[in-house]
């Protein structure tokens, strides 16, 4: 028998002709004969549940909402208890990033001035000093090598 | 015939890669060299060293500025400009290769020798290691043009 036509026998929605046809069908058949037998086993469920349950029983997610502010609490509890011991992990991690951004700005941004000018230079042993004047000039300042010229006075490097 | 073929297409790629080098190589840089004596001797500041003046007053301490030589070389990548120096030193200059707005330069003054990678219009000022009549120093500013 078909399993839609078996419900409806079982549920008592077949016209009588049909419901004596169907009955007559099932005395032959002991497959549909289990399988209407499960389906009273399932009705007797449905109607044992509805039967406990009634109106009595509170709704489960009233019973859901009211336990929430409960369990966030508790998460709160727990996270404080055991959530900050990364915290000082967090500061270290921020002072590295910090210093690593500072390094990597001062040191790797396009070199200017005197020290992008000047590759190499070899004075043989005798003193240089290399700086930026005005409007990025470079000076390249060999001290003098021998009875070179001494000045005195002022704020201002002599030329020897 | 194939030989001829073959023969012909190595001379196009072979003057294709060349090319570059001898483009890089036909540029020529202009340097406008200035010589000037700064001296604690008395005396002005030549009008012509005005600008060299003003980049070098706040740093050394001289009384007067006079330009002895103005010159310009113009040079090849790899070519070498010389010039005779008051105090006996010669300046060499070197062009090596032209990149973008800078050129790099080889440059001897005396015993001296630095590579410069210099900047289009970028003055370089440079003194001579040895001294001159007794009380001043060769000052040499060189500006590349290109």
């Amino acid at each position: 028998m078909k399993e839609r036509r078996l419900h409806a026998y079982h549920d008592g929605e077949l016209s009588p002709g049909a419901e004596a046809g169907a009955a007559r069908q099932l005395e032959r058949s002991p497959e549909d004969r289990a399988e209407l037998a499960r389906l009273a086993v399932v009705g007797d469920w449905v109607r044992e549940a509805d039967a406990a349950g009634g109106g009595d029983v509170p709704d489960l997610w009233d019973g859901i909402a009211a336990r929430l502010p409960a369990i966030d609490a508790e998460r709160a509890e727990a996270q404080a208890a055991r959530g900050w011991w990364w915290r000082p992990f967090l500061a270290g991690a921020a002072a590295t990033a910090a210093t690593a951004a500072v390094v990597l700005t001062l040191f790797l941004q396009p070199a200017t001035g005197s020290a992008d000018v000047v590759q190499w230079l070899d004075a043989e042993g005798a003193p240089v000093m290399v700086f930026d004047a005005e409007d990025g000039t470079t000076v390249i300042w060999v001290l003098e090598e021998e009875g070179g010229e001494e000045t005195s006075g002022g704020g201002s490097r002599g030329l020897a | 015939m194939v030989w001829r073929s073959v023969a012909a297409l190595a001379l196009a790629v072979g003057v294709w890669l060349a090319a570059p080098a001898l483009a890089q190589q036909a540029r020529r840089v202009s340097f406008l060299i200035m010589v000037t004596h700064a001296s604690q001797e008395a005396g002005k500041i030549d009008p012509r060293a005005e600008h060299l003046h003003s980049k070098l007053h706040r740093d050394f301490r001289y009384q007067s500025l006079e330009v002895l030589e103005q010159r310009q070389m113009r040079l090849s990548m790899d070519e070498i400009g010389e010039m005779q120096l008051p105090t006996g030193s010669l300046l060499k200059l070197r062009p090596l290769n032209l990149s973008g707005d800078r050129v790099l330069v080889a440059v001897e003054v005396g015993r001296m020798r630095t590579d410069l990678r210099m900047k289009n219009k970028k003055i370089v000022i440079l003194s001579d290691p040895k001294g001159y009549r007794g009380r001043g120093r060769i000052v040499i500013s060189f500006e590349p043009d290109f």
